[in-house]
């Protein structure tokens, strides 16, 4: 960055929100009710984890392992047979809760966790199961849970955007869909963060000399406010001027949120940023960024997965299930259980809500003896943070994790109990579009009140 | 004439609204529930232990073991106890799903609910009131204006207006998407000359047809996983352009786009080849659509048409019917049975990667081909009966290599050599098996199939084919069929089935090709399904498929198709070969096809050895004699095929003995086939590619649909007849043997429509004033916007109707208002297609040129799996509109300025003011390299800096610049100057970055 880049302007700039006045949330006047959450961290998880081998132990698989399976699923076929679990499971914490020697650190946090061992979703297929998860409907066009709630909550820092999302170069199936605003202001929508190359889109200033680019605004400035007076035009074009401004200032403000600088090396370290290797680091430093915009004023932040084998889904192992599915795990496990940590430490747990999830789980039985395959009968998701209350495991699955015997949890009561953690309720937080109030719950939806603090 | 709103409207909006969505809730979760599991021992048919779960009141009585329900007590229900197996455990065929327990205890819980049809209820008299009473349902009604003159302005009287180079560019942008360029202003023409100037630029169907593609969510792949492409949907955006610039009447659009494919006389073009009419179906296709067969996940099939439903409501009769899906509209009177009306429709419709070429397309060339054809024929028989003596002693000497399709005869050969006369006798026996059997257990299947490409045609037995390349003259000699490469394995096409029977399981077809070319079966219209096989071969021989008979209600059909009649290429990684993926650039494919028959043994029929008995089978058991009836029965099929009178078994005996090498095969056998093969192959490289577009096409399949309780794939209600808006257009039910767009076209294309000459009307206010007369364009229903003068649309309405439904003239009239030319004018931002077009066009990098394949969008990291490839920076320096709309990711620079996401038609773009816009203009690679390109130039001129700055002015602002604003200017290139310790004159840098702050400027984004 230029020395020339003064720091007095992202100082002057915090007590002037007005170019962002129409991002204030629906709810001026606050929430509908109180509510512990202020923010959000989504790790979305895609392609599938596994759940009767993350938090979900089947031991009735052992005994059945690789006899023919008859389960009542699109994939049923003659040469279907069980899989064991193929990794061990402990109880953790004081709780006691199982969780697979997949997520040793994870693990760690057990008694943080509210575990969702009883979540279904609606259709076995990514797309439409990302898009489901993301939007509350399995076809795109919908906003998506992040743009809801800074649609409904405002932004927390004027100068940031509301939805940020840390990705890496893969589009997952539904495409970018998945984090629109549909058809709620665009303002709404994720702003990307990747994790290599440049970060975001068009904020490395064109001239590498700070003055030049001034030199060029302050004539812009004199040139449009003579444009303005002359032509009238009001806010749009007030708006407009106030817009190249932040912009100019916004191309400190959030390298400076993402750099890593200011880190101490024990906390890159804690996110594994020290790890040999790449996509372990790299979703560390998303995950370490996730922190830092979270505690910069970001109201949602969502992170996905780093892709590493497979096109639909980091988890997604029809075969190679125990090759990959260690790896995914490698890369992740750590940073998530750091940004746990890290979020304790930093007092920002308090009003903070973790979301770990991904579309659906995998089947308990397998088709080729070294993978499953997709899943929304049943799967288990966490949540932790704000509200949460921890080392409660809810719900259940039948003896082999096919289908949810106790307690189900659809998208919808994912999502109302989201909103309802930040004091939305999910059947007043509406938008008028298509000729109908629309909801991120559509006519579903219950809050899920035995996870709550 | 409307008719009496049937009982089923009536349920609607018994309770207030809070109750609505429970209302919804117990139509999407509960109703289905109880519908599937439970009404066929406890609903009208059969009531076991005396209970009905049919009504709540049938619920509330119970049976013999006392009522099934407490309303508002789940734990004390008994319908509630029962299916958590809490007492008698029911259904009796399995638990049910903890998610349908859920929702039953929920329903109960909260009440319920349970919407019936009572007495006469406020909905029934809502529905009626709205059709009576909504101002969008009643017919045009033209007013005598309030004052004389131009329409617009005897109703709004105008402001002073504004100056000229202000109104030629508002006017420049509203007619093209593009500023004036300095020629223009330079113009001496009047206001009207200009309006007529522009109206007749090519530049203005660009913009329309740009207009218009929001509205049918215009896009070239269809997302999902795969993102796979929607083959030719760039040729439906250059549709437009002609169809706007040539001012086709709208109702013709609209039949077009409706019915395209099934007008009496199409337009054709008779200089491009192509029909252009059956484009505008391709409108239908432009939605998302997945890999999907649609039998697992029947939701998938009713989204597409769903989608379809929605664009076409929306786009042309402004309403939302795709709210009835699941239920009765809640706001406009639109019931489900109007819904599932328009579905039967489109149900009955089929998906098709079609041919656009005229009959007329390729025609002199194709006239050479036959000819040369008959040459090429006259010549190989006159070369094949003077080899008919020598046939005897070649067979007689004869080892046999083995053929795949012929394999009978050549196992016939040697079960003469080692069995003799009991050799002939199975063979015999076999052949009459085969007859028994072909009579016995196969039905034929082989009317009713449509071709579609040119040269794809039914012949008689003993077509042949000529080799691509080498010495050898013939490739195949065929039976009786419809064949796609006989002529040219250039023309491309796709031959296909009617609807398969459900009384049986299998179809097979006998069936070759190569080069990619595929045989499908297309399941409920899920038009890129995985059912894609590649078809192998160079002769017909049979291959089986299931009929999905046991999916009563689901449409399915068979397709032959060449590569590029497939909509599946390029499929998606991995489902291919490497060295069939070399194969998708090829524009060589074919297909033939000999027949086909339905049945539920489990074996294709056998190819039948009816040739076979031609045979003298006293002469069989000895070697002479053997080659003797062998050489008479090829003989005999020279002899007729020469007089062009070949039969299937002469087919098969000539395309055997051609592969035996027993009849002469190389051109240099004859002093004329070597020219006369040259020719031909020489003439066939001539031929044009074959232009595919996407479109629906009608199979004499007209089918009602029912409507789908609760929107549920799986429950069936009563039978909505096909009909456009029994309530508020009082479309009459459709009886014809096609789908019914045909119909429909004419019923939304009617003068006598309330809604359609409004709703386009009204658009094209928008797009002259910024905004509609009605704001809602897409929504003129009870929940939309009032028009604010009412008269005024209706007069505009007649007035477009009289003038022959000419966009043109009702643009013209606009413009030529009082009303358009006024200073007082809200500011419009540019479009992000403008804006992208005025920065090429500002620094003359623009390419004015029209039409043709899309170019990907600039991105930095491609993702060719998912077809999200990358283009240039600069676009090729074309127009926005010739940019790739790609799902999944569209292009960025363009969604920054609200480029809409192609998932459902918009009439209205967002216009919003975000600093990503100006992060954009202030970083974006495209806008600093289109700089530094406008800058280059200016310092290489020999202007002084004031004429710099000037010219600059007129081309961004299309206007001269100020002396107070040159010298702002001048004053921002001195001091770039001492920054880039450069000279002002001829420093790049410099005019880079004033060009850079030119883009940057407000008034270059917003147009007064």
């Amino acid at each position: 960055m230029s020395p020339n880049w003064s720091r007095r302007d992202t100082l002057k700039l915090a007590s002037n929100g007005f170019p962002l006045l129409s991002l204030q949330g629906l709810l001026a006047a606050g929430t509908h009710h109180p509510a512990p959450a202020k923010k959000v961290i989504f790790l979305f998880m895609p392609g599938g984890v596994s759940h009767v081998e993350s938090f979900d132990p089947k031991p009735k698989l052992d005994q059945l392992d690789g006899q023919p399976a008859k389960l009542d699923s699109y994939v049923a076929g003659p040469k279907r047979k069980w899989l064991r679990g193929l990794w061990k499971f402990q109880r953790h914490g004081q709780c006691g809760a199982p969780v697979s020697e997949l997520f040793p650190h994870t693990a760690q946090h057990v008694d943080s966790l509210a575990i969702i061992r009883s979540m279904h979703s609606e259709f076995p297929l990514h797309a439409r199961g990302n898009v489901f998860l993301h939007t509350g409907r399995n076809v795109g066009g919908y906003p998506s849970l992040g743009s809801w709630i800074t649609y409904g909550l405002g932004l927390v820092n004027q100068n940031l955007p509301g939805y940020v999302l840390l990705r890496d170069a893969y589009v997952p199936p539904g495409g970018m869909e998945n984090f629109a605003s549909g058809f709620l202001p665009a303002a709404h929508q994720a702003t990307h963060v990747k994790d290599e190359g440049v970060p975001v889109r068009n904020l490395t200033p064109a001239d590498p000399d700070n003055r030049i680019q001034r030199a060029k605004l302050d004539a812009l400035l004199a040139q449009d406010r003579e444009f303005l007076r002359i032509q009238g035009g009001g806010d749009a074009i007030e708006s407009a001027i106030a817009n190249t401004e932040l912009a100019y200032r916004m191309q400190s403000l959030v390298p400076d949120v993402l750099d890593l600088a200011k880190e101490s090396e024990a906390t890159k370290k804690l996110y594994g940023l020290d790890a040999a290797d790449k996509p372990k680091r790299l979703y560390g430093l998303q995950c370490l960024r996730a922190r830092r915009l979270i505690e910069s004023g970001v109201r949602f932040v969502e992170v996905t997965c780093p892709n590493l084998v497979g096109m639909n889904g980091t988890w997604d192992q029809h075969d190679h299930l125990k090759r990959d599915h260690e790896r995914n795990a490698f890369v992740t496990d750590q940073a998530v259980a750091g940004l746990l940590t890290d979020l304790k430490q930093r007092g920002l747990w308090q009003d903070t809500l973790v979301i770990w999830a991904g579309e659906f789980g995998r089947t308990p039985d397998t088709g080729n003896g070294d993978g499953r395959d997709h899943h929304p009968f049943a799967f288990t998701i966490w949540m932790a943070g704000a509200g949460i209350q921890g080392g409660v495991t809810f719900g259940e699955t039948d003896e082999v994790g096919d289908r949810i015997v106790r307690d189900p949890v659809s998208i919808h009561d994912l999502h109302a109990t989201i909103l309802h953690l930040l004091g939305l309720d999910h059947e007043r937080l509406t938008y008028r579009f298509s000729g109908r109030e629309q909801r991120l719950t559509d006519v579903h939806g219950r809050v899920v009140r035995q996870i709550l603090a | 004439m409307r008719g009496r709103l049937p009982l089923w409207v009536l349920i609607i909006g018994l309770f207030g609204k809070s109750s609505a969505q429970q209302f919804e809730f117990f139509e999407t979760k509960v109703r289905p529930v109880l519908a599937r599991n439970c009404y066929s021992c406890h609903g009208p048919d059969k009531q076991f232990s005396g209970l009905r779960v049919d009504s709540r009141e049938a619920l509330l009585r119970g049976g013999k073991r006392g009522p099934a329900l407490t309303p508002g007590n789940a734990g004390q229900s008994l319908l509630l106890r029962a299916v958590r197996h809490q007492e008698i455990p029911m259904p009796l065929g399995g638990q049910l799903q903890p998610t349908d327990i859920a929702a039953l205890a929920e329903w109960i819980e909260r009440g319920a609910l349970w919407p019936n049809a009572p007495s006469p209820s406020p909905a029934h008299s809502r529905y009626q009131k709205l059709l009576r009473d909504h101002w969008a349902f009643q017919p045009v009604k033209a007013t005598k204006p309030p004052r004389s003159g131009h329409l617009v302005d005897a109703w709004l009287p105008a402001n002073p207006p504004a100056s000229a180079p202000t109104l030629l560019r508002r006017l420049s942008f509203v007619l093209t998407g593009l500023p004036p360029t300095p020629e223009d202003l330079a113009r001496n023409e009047s206001f009207e000359q200009s309006v007529d100037r522009l109206l007749a630029s090519p530049h203005y169907g660009e913009q329309w047809a740009r207009r218009w593609m929001d509205l049918m969510r215009f896009a070239e792949t269809r997302g999902y996983e795969w993102n796979y492409e929607i083959a030719g949907a760039w040729r439906y955006r250059d549709y437009l352009i002609r169809a706007f610039n040539a001012d086709l009447p709208y109702s013709q659009l609209i039949r077009e786009h409706l019915a395209g494919d099934l007008l009496e006389s199409p337009r054709i073009d008779h200089r491009a080849g192509i029909n252009e009419s059956v484009i505008g179906t391709a409108f239908f296709r432009l939605g998302e659509a997945g890999h999907d067969d649609c039998i697992q996940f029947r939701e998938i099939a009713l989204d597409v048409i769903d989608n379809q439903i929605d664009t076409l409501t929306k786009g042309f009769l402004a309403l939302t019917v795709a709210c009835a899906r699941c239920h009765d509209h809640k706001l406009d009177p639109i019931p489900t049975q109007d819904y599932y009306g328009l579905y039967g429709i489109l149900n009955s419709s089929r998906p098709v990667l079609r041919s656009l070429a005229s009959p007329a397309a390729n025609q002199k060339l194709l006239d050479q081909l036959l000819n040369l054809r008959g040459r090429i024929r006259s010549e190989l028989a006159r070369l094949w009966t003077r080899e008919v003596p020598l046939l005897s002693a070649r067979l007689a000497s004869r080892h046999f290599t083995p053929t795949k399709e012929m394999a009978d005869l050549e196992t016939l050969w040697s079960s003469l050599e080692s069995e003799g006369a009991a050799g002939w006798q199975r063979y015999l026996t076999e052949a009459r098996r085969r007859q028994d059997d072909a009579r016995n257990n196969y039905e034929p299947f082989d009317t009713g199939w449509l071709a579609d490409g040119s040269g794809i045609e039914k012949t008689g037995p003993g077509e042949f084919v000529l080799t691509p390349t080498g010495a050898a003259v013939v490739e195949a000699i065929l039976p009786a069929g419809v064949y796609s490469g006989v002529i040219s394995p250039k023309l491309q096409g796709a031959l296909r089935s009617p609807l398969l029977p459900k009384n049986r399981k299998f179809i097979s077809v006998r069936a070759y090709g190569g080069s990619l070319a595929a045989r499908r079966t297309v399941i409920d219209n899920c038009a890129i399904g995985e059912q894609n096989k590649l078809l192998e071969g160079r002769w017909p021989s049979w291959t089986k498929s299931e009929t999905y008979s046991q999916q009563q209600r689901l449409p399915v059909f068979l397709e032959l198709v060449t590569r590029w009649a497939n909509p599946r290429y390029p499929d998606r990684p991995g489902v291919l070969k490497p060295d069939q993926e070399k194969l998708l650039s090829a524009q060589e494919s074919y297909f033939g096809w000999a027949g086909a028959v339905t049945h539920d043994v489990e074996e294709s029929p056998r190819e039948p050895l009816s040739h076979i008995l031609d045979l003298d089978g006293q002469t069989l058991t000895t070697p002479e004699g053997r080659a003797a009836a062998f050489s008479q029965a090829i003989a005999a099929a020279v002899r007729r095929w020469a007089d062009a009178q070949s039969s299937d078994e002469d087919a098969r005996w000539l395309d055997w003995a051609l592969r035996q090498g027993l009849l002469e095969n190389r051109a240099e056998a004859s002093p004329l086939l070597p020219s006369l093969l040259n020719e031909y192959r020489d003439t066939q490289s001539q031929l044009g590619s074959a232009p595919m577009v996407e479109g629906l096409a009608d199979a004499a399949t007209g089918r009602d649909y029912p409507v789908l309780i609760a929107g549920s794939p799986t429950s069936f209600g009563e039978i909505a007849p096909r009909r456009l808006l029994a309530g508020i257009l009082a479309g009459p039910v459709i009886t014809g043997p096609g789908s019914g767009r045909r119909e429909l076209a004419e019923q939304i294309a009617s003068p006598q429509n309330p809604l359609t000459p409004r709703v386009i009307v009204n658009r094209i206010w928008q797009a002259v004033f910024g905004q509609g007369l009605v704001r809602s364009v897409d929504n003129f229903g009870a929940l939309g916007d009032k028009p604010e003068h009412p008269e005024l649309l209706d007069a505009l309405a007649a007035r477009f109707i009289a003038d022959g439904w000419s966009i043109k003239k009702m643009m013209r009239l606009l413009l030529t208002s009082a009303k358009f030319r006024e200073a007082a004018w809200p500011l419009r931002r540019l479009s992000a297609e403008e804006l992208r077009d005025a920065i090429l066009a500002a620094a003359g990098e623009l390419k004015p040129s029209l039409y043709g394949e899309s170019i990907s969008p600039h991105r930095t990291a491609p993702e060719a799996y998912r077809k999200l490839l990358a283009g240039p920076l600069d676009g090729a320096g074309r127009r926005s509109i010739y940019t790739k709309v790609t799902r999944m990711e569209g292009p960025a620079f363009l969604e920054t300025f609200d480029f809409p996401l192609p998932l459902a038609g918009r009439g209205r773009r967002d216009v919003t003011n975000v600093p990503a816009q100006a992060l954009t203009l202030l970083n974006d690679p495209f806008v600093i390299e289109i700089a530094r390109r406008w800058g280059a130039k200016l310092a290489a001129d020999s202007a002084t800096p004031d004429q710099r700055i000037d010219s600059m002015f007129r081309r961004a602002l299309s206007r001269p610049a100020s002396p107070a604003e040159k010298q702002r200017f001048r004053g921002l290139a001195a001091e770039l100057a001492t920054l880039h310790k450069a000279s002002i004159l001829t420093s790049e840098a410099v005019w880079k970055d004033v060009a850079h702050a030119v883009f940057n400027l407000k008034e270059f984004l917003y147009v007064p």
